[in-house]
């Protein structure tokens, strides 16, 4: 026997896509805190380094480098630790700042950033040396 | 690994379990909408006399259908009508052969297309359908 009515069924229908819909924006702000708190890390390490969004950086007198973002994610090692991975994105500008090949960008890894001498290797291990500008 | 390091890290492994959870549960709110839908499918269905297994005919083609199940689905007029209506779907399977049973010797099919009320038979998508007429605002 059918116990509720069209109008109560829907109702109840409602009900449940409401609340699923609540723990859906739940779930993306956890995410988005959870990318916060990575975000805001990066950040501080970065300003540790000496590497601020903006800061721009010259490889010889035609390209120059400007720091664009910094971003972490976590990373296992094989030893099952966990650790967070810092890294820098950078554009090739001209001396008026204007990208030189829009779109692309060069990601390294903060921890193999040497503040000293600005000597940095990309993601696949080729050394990109940069002089502060 | 610092302190800092180690407290992100465990910072952002609890809301990424946080929103593991709330994916869960969205989940589990989700299908138990669904079934809860189609459970009120089945039992109008039912009340209808339109059971799983039943076999109908369909008297503008002569093609035989076995019932297999039913859906329903909330759907609205168009986006700026709040009323909606509840939908029930008879899903069918056309079949070659049928064997005449005493109780389809009066098609049920055929009652309710001569009926004023829904079900119409939708021959291009190949299923018949019913909807219930009550609005809710």
């Amino acid at each position: 026997m059918i116990s509720s009515t069209p109008q109560e069924t829907i109702a109840q229908w409602r009900q449940w896509c409401t609340l699923a819909l609540a723990h859906t924006r739940q779930a993306q702000e956890c995410n988005q805190l959870a990318q916060a708190a990575l975000q805001g890390y990066a950040t501080v390490k970065g300003q540790a380094a000496g590497v601020v969004v903006g800061a721009v950086y010259g490889e010889d007198d035609r390209v120059f480098w400007q720091v664009t973002n910094l971003s972490a994610q976590i990373d296992s090692g094989e030893d099952g630790r966990q650790r967070i991975v810092v890294f820098v994105q950078l554009c090739a500008v001209d001396g008026q700042g204007r990208p030189i090949v829009p779109g692309v960008e060069v990601e390294l890894l903060l921890d193999k950033w040497d503040s000293t001498r600005y000597r940095a290797t990309d993601i696949v291990g080729d050394p990109i040396e940069l002089i502060p500008f | 690994m610092s302190t800092t390091e180690q407290q992100v890290i465990e910072q952002w492994a609890t809301l990424v379990a946080q929103s593991e959870q709330h994916e869960a549960a969205m989940h589990a709110l989700q299908q138990a909408a669904d079934d809860f839908l189609t459970d009120y499918a089945t039992q109008l269905a039912n009340r209808h006399g339109v059971e799983v297994g039943q076999i109908y005919r369909n008297t503008t083609t002569g093609d035989f259908w076995l019932v297999r199940g039913f859906q329903a689905g909330v759907f609205y007029l168009d986006n700026d009508d709040p009323q909606s209506f509840l939908r029930v779907r008879v899903q069918v399977q056309k079949v070659k052969k049928w064997k005449p049973l005493r109780r389809f010797e009066q098609p049920l099919l055929q009652q309710f297309v001569d009926s004023e009320t829904l079900p119409k038979v939708n021959p291009k998508l190949h299923r018949y359908e019913f909807t219930q007429q009550e609005m809710v605002l």
